[in-house]
């Protein structure tokens, strides 16, 4: 299996801030003052928000998705390849994506 | 003969709406929209892996990539949206205008057709022919009052149509990726010819001014960041832009906060983010004195996370873009972002005392929290002149960015409080500031370089102090013959004295304390006081309304002597309260 | 080497004293919050009852009036050691003038005001005044293109030291009594 590079853990925290970013973003939509438009344009724009606050999600839901799939790719090679584990546990690259696996967001 | 009396005008029918509210509604939609454009930016960006090898890698690749493409989509649909609601509230705003004015029409026409009515009966047969004259040229006003009625309902029907359809036709993600999906975004060949900082605000000006609305909309919602804090940039741009950087910061950190899970510098920016937060809404708070309607606000400086976390910050009370007179208010000591909204208060009482002083004039007032102002452990010795220096470059870039967004020639006139005067004395004296008055209070010491009032490069006329006899601060800086040597006090020469040759004006505090005290300190920017008052009419250039104070001096026999402190503080109405 | 190259004792014992001022020990009155509140009802409700009285005295209207909460006296940096509640306005009528203010003075009089004398207040501006059960009222005569703006507010009270920044952060979120607007349009 080929080594992993230590830029997969970084990845990995950066897909987890892109999470935290889309999720804020989605109640930016969701909590959008519609107060201030006519009735007639508030009746259009409660359901286009509703909807675009599913569609934000759903972006901050596959961007949580990368962030894990990187770290099973961790786990993967790190399980499966005992010797490079041994070789590097002292390796400043292996401590990185270690750490990449306490997932904190 | 017979007259028709006319029949009633049309009635107004109401009109519910808050242009205000909808521009909320649009920020929150240009952050979302900024935040779904870093996604975009990111998956063909940072997040490629080109290290790693092997089947996983491939998938990952391959599976990000049409995230990035609907991320690109769905930043410019919303975007397009948002900018329609803004255009939508610039349209209600007209609307209301227009019916608020009906409103009115319509009320002088019914009276004088009341008194028609009453007439009638009791009109004479010989001014009969003047009476129905009377009623032919009311019913043509009256017709032409039902017209304009007509058209508002007409013109505010299209407008809720086109709005209506501005939100419908981009609600799914089919619609939005059938549209927008392999669209090149306009921001990015209009940041392509952005200048470099250091071509200077009058050329950031002109490139800004050649892009079409468009293209600034477009900056404004792919890379607010890019020109939120840009000297050059107009005051209202950098304020939505900063705003949409703002609301992201704060749903995202506060999100976070919900988790437990901020850092401590994250805590810190929040802090500031907050405050700033609170500063806008104190401004927004606030009615104009003279016009009842809502105190302009703008955020013309976010950078929370400057100064390792100190912070950067300047919010305005009136609009930069246009006032008649334009006042830059630098704090002093301990003063960092979060305490933007006690700046802010500061620069409302004297955004209200010029208006109330000054009727005719507008006024924009910044609180400019914009450099890294000592704060009791980062302070001593060289620091402060470092952070002098620093401070005085970051003002008058401020300066110069303020004046290239005016073709016009607005008064300016920089406040500087305690420290503030220092950098703001520094400034004066270290760079070519465009200003016209200097304000100096509290000051303890206007910089190495002033060792006269003519060397803030304005007139000795045009730099005035006030210091009031209490103030502990105010009495730091040399004067007189004496030098207080080695073991240095202040930062240069005390402002009042008179051999500095400034003017110095009545700034007693109203309740100063018995002896020498640090509160009086504080007490410059108080409504009702003298200094207020006099500082209102410096900016307003009514130099001749401003009370003069007997300067500061130091006889050869004898110790620094203070005429103010026998003078008993007078009172004066900065409210319009009387 | 310049004076700012040297330690500057002064300074770093201001930066000190700023940063720990205690804010003076004034105990305040643990009755304040009760208090100003019962102050915002009586101001609003003088304002509400005596601003038309005067409007009405010189044939005109209120135009905008609405009120809050104000610091008095700074005790340090950014926070007030006492707070008022204070409504302000704006009175427009087409027959103002010099004389106006006189008229308005002696309107504030027959609402049971002790009012003291019209005066100059500066360039173009003429005050009139008065005080009733302990609130002041009063206002400015604007001369040309002249207007009225007016005031009413009751007296500052002391509130504890553990109170200062609630009230310093206190907004009214009802100010308005007579908004800007007088249609549904804001």
């Amino acid at each position: 299996m080929p080594a992993i590079p230590p830029e997969v853990g970084t990845r990995a925290g950066q897909w987890d801030q892109q999470n935290v970013d889309l999720t804020s973003a989605g109640s930016l939509v969701a909590d959008a003052p519609t107060t201030g438009f006519t009735q007639t344009v508030r009746a259009a724009a409660t359901p286009f928000l509703t909807a675009w606050h599913a569609h934000v999600q759903g972006l901050a839901t596959d961007a949580e998705g990368f962030a894990d799939g990187l770290r099973v790719s961790i786990t993967n090679w790190w399980e499966s390849d005992l010797a490079a584990q041994n070789a590097l546990t002292h390796d400043p690259d292996v401590v990185t994506l270690y750490a990449a696996m306490d997932e904190r967001r | 003969m017979t007259v028709t009396l006319p029949a009633p005008p049309a009635t107004v029918p109401t009109l519910t709406c808050d242009p205000a509210s909808v521009e909320l509604f649009v920020t929150d939609l240009l952050s979302a929209s900024a935040q779904i454009d870093d996604l975009g930016t990111f998956v063909p960006g940072t997040a490629q892996i080109p290290a790693w090898t092997g089947d996983d890698s491939v998938t990952y690749h391959q599976e990000i990539k049409p995230l990035g493409t609907r991320a690109d989509a769905m930043s410019l649909a919303l975007r397009h949206v948002s900018r329609r609601a803004s255009q939508h509230a610039t349209a209600l705003q007209g609307f209301v205008t227009t019916h608020d004015d009906l409103v009115l029409r319509r009320a002088t026409l019914v009276s004088e057709l009341n008194s028609l009515r009453l007439q009638a009966p009791m009109i004479p047969p010989e001014q009969l022919d003047d009476f129905g004259a009377d009623c032919t040229q009311l019913g043509n006003r009256i017709a032409a009052f039902d017209t304009d009625v007509t058209a508002l309902v007409t013109d505010l029907g299209a407008e809720e149509d086109e709005m209506v359809a501005a939100f419908t036709r981009l609600q799914t993600l089919d619609q939005v990726e059938k549209r927008y999906s392999g669209v090149p975004d306009p921001a990015d060949a209009a940041l392509a010819d952005k200048p470099p900082t250091s071509a200077g605000p009058a050329a950031v000006r002109e490139w800004w001014d050649s892009l079409t609305p468009a293209e600034q909309y477009a900056i404004l919602g792919a890379s607010p960041g890019s020109i939120g804090n840009l000297d050059g940039i107009p005051a209202s741009v950098r304020d939505r832009a900063n705003t949409v950087a703002l609301e992201r910061d704060l749903a995202m950190l506060e999100l976070l906060e919900e988790r437990d899970q901020l850092t401590g510098s994250e805590k810190e920016h929040l802090t500031n983010a907050r405050a700033t937060e609170k500063a806008l809404a104190d401004v927004d708070d606030h009615v104009d004195p003279i016009t009842g309607e809502p105190v302009t606000s703008q955020l013309y400086i976010y950078d929370p996370t400057a100064f390792n976390g100190d912070g950067r910050v300047a919010v305005v009370a009136g609009d930069l873009d246009a006032a008649d007179n334009l006042a830059v208010i630098t704090p002093g000591f301990s003063n960092d972002a979060s305490k933007i909204p006690g700046i802010t208060d500061n620069a409302l009482n004297l955004y209200e005392a010029t208006r109330v002083l000054g009727p005719d004039q507008t006024t924009a007032v910044v609180a400019w929290m914009g450099y890294d102002a000592p704060d009791g452990w980062d302070s001593p010795g060289v620091a402060f002149e470092q952070m002098a220096e620093n401070g005085a470059e970051r003002l008058a870039d401020t300066i110069d960015g303020i004046n290239a967004i005016r073709d016009d020639d607005p008064r300016i006139v920089p406040v500087g409080h305690s420290y503030g005067s220092t950098t703001t004395g520094t400034a004066a004296t270290d760079h070519d500031m465009d200003v016209d008055d200097f304000v100096l209070l509290g000051s303890p010491g206007p910089g190495d370089s002033a060792e006269h009032a003519s060397d803030l490069g304005v007139g000795s006329d045009h730099v005035w102090v006030g210091s009031n006899s209490k103030d502990i601060v105010a009495d730091l800086g040399d004067m007189g013959w004496v030098n207080k040597g080695n073991v240095e006090l202040g930062l240069g020469r005390d402002p009042a004295e008179d051999d500095f040759g400034a003017n110095r004006f009545r700034a007693e505090a109203t309740d100063r304390g018995m002896g020498d005290n640090f509160g009086d300190h504080s007490k410059y920017f108080e409504h009702n006081s003298e200094s207020l008052y006099n500082v209102a009419q410096i900016v307003n250039g009514h130099y001749d309304e401003v009370s003069s104070a007997d300067h500061k001096y130091d006889p050869l026999f004898g110790g620094p002597t203070d005429p103010e402190k026998d003078r008993d503080p007078g009172t004066t109405d900065t409210e319009g309260h009387n | 080497m310049g004076r700012l190259h040297r330690v500057t004792l002064g300074i770093g014992l201001v930066v000190v004293a700023l940063a720990a001022c205690d804010g003076g020990s004034t105990a305040g009155d643990p009755d304040a919050g009760a208090r100003l509140e019962d102050q915002r009802t009586e101001v609003r409700a003088t304002a509400l009852d005596v601003a038309p009285a005067l409007a009405a005295a010189v044939g005109g209207r209120v135009t905008f009036m609405s009120g809050e909460w104000q610091g008095c006296n700074i005790v340090e940096q950014y926070l007030h050691r006492n707070f008022r509640y204070s409504v302000s306005g704006r009175i427009d009528a087409a027959g103002l003038d010099e004389a106006s203010v006189e008229v308005l003075s002696a309107a504030l009089e027959q609402q049971g005001f002790r009012t003291s004398a019209v005066e100059p207040v500066g360039s173009g501006r003429i005050g009139f005044g008065g005080e009733r059960d302990g609130l002041e009222g009063g206002g400015t005569l604007y001369v040309e293109n002249p207007f009225v703006l007016f005031g009413f507010s009751g007296p500052c009270i002391d509130v504890p030291k553990g109170e200062r920044e609630t009230w310093e952060r206190r907004r009214d979120p009802d100010k308005d009594l007579v908004p800007k607007r007088t249609t549904s349009g804001g």
